[in-house]
């Protein structure tokens, strides 16, 4: 066999050995398992621990919660959606409510073309509520169930209504009316209707001084960004009605 | 110089033969030395494990397939921020597994405006690139049309990037997702290069290319991938088309479906609602 025949095979003979050697030695035993690629690599990626736990693991703590969340409109967004990855929750510390819910709601709320028709979408500047950062979202509504007025069971979320004063008394039953008409009251009122903090107490006042307040409310006469929006649609009917509902319960400071 | 030509011509016959002889004996040879003890022992092991890649999931039970509606999305974004903190993706306004695109038409154009959150305006009206919302800057324009479209790794049947892949570090499960075996990618960024959609990025920390998988580490357990959890609008549907009572076969049962690009024959398993000619 001629020198350079001899030569070239002895390269090839060389280049196959290495190449055994590589295959056997080198090239992850999964490799070829299943195709073209490493095998240990999908059970690596499968073993990776999720971060997002979902609402049944917040409920198991939280029950209270993700009842009252399930029944309002905002059930389609999961926990993790406004307050992040539970993650090792709560192993590592609470998670974040979120503070600047103008930024956070306007996520999905504000108005702009391409957002479908179905979604509730405000225009910023023109929202009953001034948004001038004084005034939080969640002053008025409620973040896990947010429709004010409207929500499908409300005689069940808050038609028993404790007055404070007396535990051992029955609670005071409402009309269903009542309940839909107060609904937008409550946030900053409370339902007993002494809730100072946020607003004037109603509870056990003047029954003529209340009708006159949101007849002036309605008007404009009296000036405040949020009476004069929730007052706008009432008719003199429901503020004499409100008027002596609040008028009705028992004074007194919240306790 | 004269030389014999019978001669010469059985002189290249006989090397011909001795060295196709030798070389179909080395190659048998060498695949037979190939397959070692170490990679029997391991395949076999994975075979007696019943089912792989865990213990609780058998990836030829199921095989996955996403929906997107478009005409449900409303581009808030918390699939992007979900995304990112499922994965662990950089929590910049340039690398992303999944985005959305706003599609605006303007009264008397023909083109549609496009923009994503890594729009320079958009990442202004979130405050920081770690925070992800579309700007309303079209508020008082004349639209005529507008909608947003959810985008990610469209999982091919016939990958591109699994095609290009040098070293074996991209493939195709049996369940149907594109995966990267971050081990043995070695950054050559062909794949990024070659996918149709886009949706592959280079990460510069790790020196890998990087894409969605359908989260799944999270559908071998059971569990959504994180930007379906998340999506408050249902317009992100996931499921297993081998399982008759999955929303995902509902979804394509239901409605009149598309894919992106149809004509590169990847075949992606993303089917759209509710996009226009000019998504691709």
């Amino acid at each position: 066999m001629p020198l350079h025949i001899s030569r070239l095979l002895l390269l090839l003979g060389a280049f196959l050995i290495l190449a055994v050697i590589a295959r056997n030695y080198v090239l992850d035993p999964s490799y070829y398992q299943f195709g073209d690629y490493r095998g240990d690599a999908v059970v690596e990626i499968a073993a990776g621990s999720p971060q997002y736990k979902g609402a049944a693991y917040c409920q198991m703590c939280h029950g209270e919660r993700h009842t009252e969340w399930t029944a309002g409109v905002h059930r389609s967004v999961k926990c993790e959606v406004c307050h992040g990855p539970a993650r090792a929750h709560p192993a590592d510390g609470p998670l974040p409510k979120p503070e600047d819910t103008i930024k956070l709601c306007t996520v999905c709320h504000e108005a702009m073309p391409g957002r479908p028709d179905a979604q509730p979408q405000i225009v910023i500047a023109e929202h009953p509520v001034k948004h001038d950062g004084a005034l939080q979202c969640l002053t008025c509504h409620n973040p896990h169930s947010p429709k004010i007025g409207g929500e499908e069971e409300p005689v069940e979320a808050t038609a028993a209504v404790t007055p404070p004063a007396a535990e051992t008394a029955a609670p005071v039953q409402i009309s269903k009316r009542m309940v839909v008409l107060t609904t937008p009251c409550t946030p900053c009122h409370g339902a007993d209707g002494r809730n100072s903090a946020l607003s004037a107490a109603l509870a056990g006042r003047e029954r003529a001084v209340l009708d006159r307040k949101l007849q002036e409310y309605r008007s404009g006469a009296l000036q405040h960004p949020v009476m004069n929006a929730v007052t706008k649609s009432l008719s003199d009917e429901d503020i004499a009605d409100l008027a002596e509902h609040y008028a009705s319960l028992p004074g007194g400071p919240t306790q | 110089m004269t030389r014999n030509p019978s001669k010469d011509k059985s002189g290249r016959r006989a090397f011909l033969r001795t060295a196709g002889k030798a070389l179909a004996g080395a190659i048998g040879g060498g695949a037979l030395l190939a397959k070692s003890a170490a990679q029997d022992d391991h395949i076999a092991g994975a075979a007696a494990a019943k089912s792989f890649p865990t213990e609780d999931y058998d990836w030829t039970e199921h095989r996955w397939a996403y929906g997107i509606d478009a005409t449900r999305c409303i581009g808030c974004l918390r699939c992007v921020e979900a995304c990112k903190a499922e994965n662990g993706v950089a929590e910049d306004a340039h690398h992303f597994r999944t985005w959305v695109e706003r599609y605006v038409y303007l009264e008397g154009e023909e083109k549609a405006r496009v923009d994503s959150h890594s729009d320079p305006q958009n990442i202004a009206a979130s405050g920081s690139e770690s925070e992800y919302r579309f700007d309303n800057r079209y508020q008082d324009a004349k639209v005529t049309k507008a909608f947003f479209v959810p985008k990610m790794c469209n999982q091919c049947q016939h990958p591109s990037c699994v095609q290009v892949c040098p070293v074996g570090a991209t493939f195709r499960t049996e369940d149907g997702v594109v995966l990267i075996d971050q081990t043995y990618c070695i950054g050559c960024e062909y794949c990024v290069q070659a996918c149709p959609y886009g949706a592959r990025y280079f990460n510069e920390e790790t020196r890998t290319s990087d894409k969605c998988n359908w989260c799944y580490h999270r559908i071998t357990k059971g569990l959504l991938p994180a930007c379906v959890e998340v999506c408050p609008v249902g317009a992100r549907i996931f499921g297993d088309r081998n399982d008759p009572s999955s929303p995902i076969n509902e979804f394509i049962d239901n409605n009149r479906i598309n894919v992106l690009k149809p004509e590169t024959g990847n075949a992606p398993t993303c089917f759209y609602v509710g996009i226009d000619k000019e998504v691709s």
